[in-house]
């Protein structure tokens, strides 16, 4: 198999352990999430910092920082940080999750989902006229 | 009961995927990123092709024009011995992390495995069909959660806490719509979402990440607050 293959491969793969990992975690339930953000529970709060630093320790091993590209802080960054995180509040889905409850069979996800990418659309335009050079996610 | 895995294993998990995806795709784990190029899907596909065509160049092609270049800037060629001299003065140059541009083609096919720290070259970039499959393998991950803890079947219900706090019916969708419309203006300003900013950000302690993830985590459990009632 070419190499372009296998990326597409291993992309899927990873996407669908993404989807397991967040649909098992709860990140795909409203009430979690809620718990979570009124310090009901804390459970899923430590699986996200677990989460970030295992990342570190993987990333430090195998990366070491060299070439990985840095994320600069932008006129963007706290007012898009601020409307991200009240989204997530109300709509109770980061843009991973509501994939994954999509396919837990909640079909209202598809609303968010639609909401989302006009999100997105609106967004780019409003870095474009700002002139905000976030870079994307990481993509 | 929650029936969810404890925060260790889920923890495990997510580690898990930013680090392979950071492997395979050279490039840090950004849901929001990959959901942008869809929505840009033509811009997109044409950056695909103009990749692909530059990726068709053949090696033996890349080497004639990179001797004409070199020609061009530094005059012939000494008779012997000028090609050790040559690499041996450009290899630390082309070092390990280096962002010199060259075709995808040109790069070892596995980078990230073969030499630490290019992870993320700017020239080699997933195609939008490989990131379309990681964003199905989203929706075929929750699929699979679902069915293992015995909870699939469509409904247009989203739990009951959101029922019971922003409503049911079409009041609910329509908060679904308010929410997913600005998380998804919120990711594309700030450059990241849980995963881009909180995940692999955090994890490589970039500043800007730090203070997105505390802002938008913030801005949540405002929210959260207010909604559950307990501010105001």
């Amino acid at each position: 198999m070419t190499a372009r293959y296998r990326t597409h491969l291993e992309l899927g793969a990873l996407g669908t352990l993404l989807g397991a990992a967040a649909s098992a975690a709860g990140f795909t339930d409203f009430g979690q999430l809620h718990r979570m953000f009124t310090l009901g529970e804390s459970r899923l709060f430590l699986t996200f910092t677990g989460a970030v630093v295992l990342a570190g320790i993987g990333f430090a091993i195998h990366c070491r920082g060299a070439g990985m590209p840095r994320r600069p802080l932008t006129r963007g960054t706290i007012p898009g940080a601020l409307l991200f995180g009240a989204g997530w509040a109300i709509a109770g889905a980061c843009p991973g999750a509501v994939l994954a409850q999509i396919g837990e069979g909640k079909l209202a996800a598809l609303v968010t989902l639609g909401a989302l990418l006009a999100g997105i659309a609106v967004g780019n335009r409003i870095k474009g006229r700002a002139g905000i050079d976030s870079g994307s996610c990481g993509a | 009961m929650s029936g969810y895995l404890p925060w260790y294993a889920g923890a495990a998990a997510l580690a898990l995927v930013a680090v392979g995806s950071c492997i395979v795709a050279r490039r840090p784990l950004g849901v929001s990123g990959i959901l942008s190029r869809m929505v840009n899907l033509r811009a997109e596909l044409e950056a695909d092709r103009a990749r692909a065509a530059s990726a068709r160049l053949s090696e033996a092609e890349l080497e004639r024009a990179l001797l004409a270049a070199t020609l061009e800037a530094f005059g012939p060629p000494p008779p012997a011995g000028w090609a050790a001299a040559a690499t041996a003065s450009a290899a630390p140059a082309l070092g390990c992390g280096s962002e010199v541009l060259l075709p995808a083609a040109a790069l070892p096919a596995r980078g990230g495995r073969a030499c630490k720290g290019t992870c993320a070259s700017p020239a080699v970039r997933p195609s939008v069909a490989a990131h379309a499959l990681f964003l199905a393998g989203i929706v075929v991950g929750g699929f699979v959660a679902a069915v293992l803890r015995g909870g699939f079947h469509l409904t247009l219900d989203m739990g009951p806490d959101f029922g019971r706090l922003l409503g049911t019916g079409g009041r609910g969708l329509a908060f679904l719509a308010l929410g997913g419309f600005l998380a998804g203006m919120g990711v594309t300003i700030a450059g990241g979402c849980s995963t881009g900013h909180g995940l692999s950000g955090c994890s490589r302690l970039q500043p800007a990440s730090m203070v997105a993830t505390a802002t938008f985590l913030g801005a949540a459990m405002a929210v959260s607050l207010l909604l559950a009632g307990r501010l105001a």
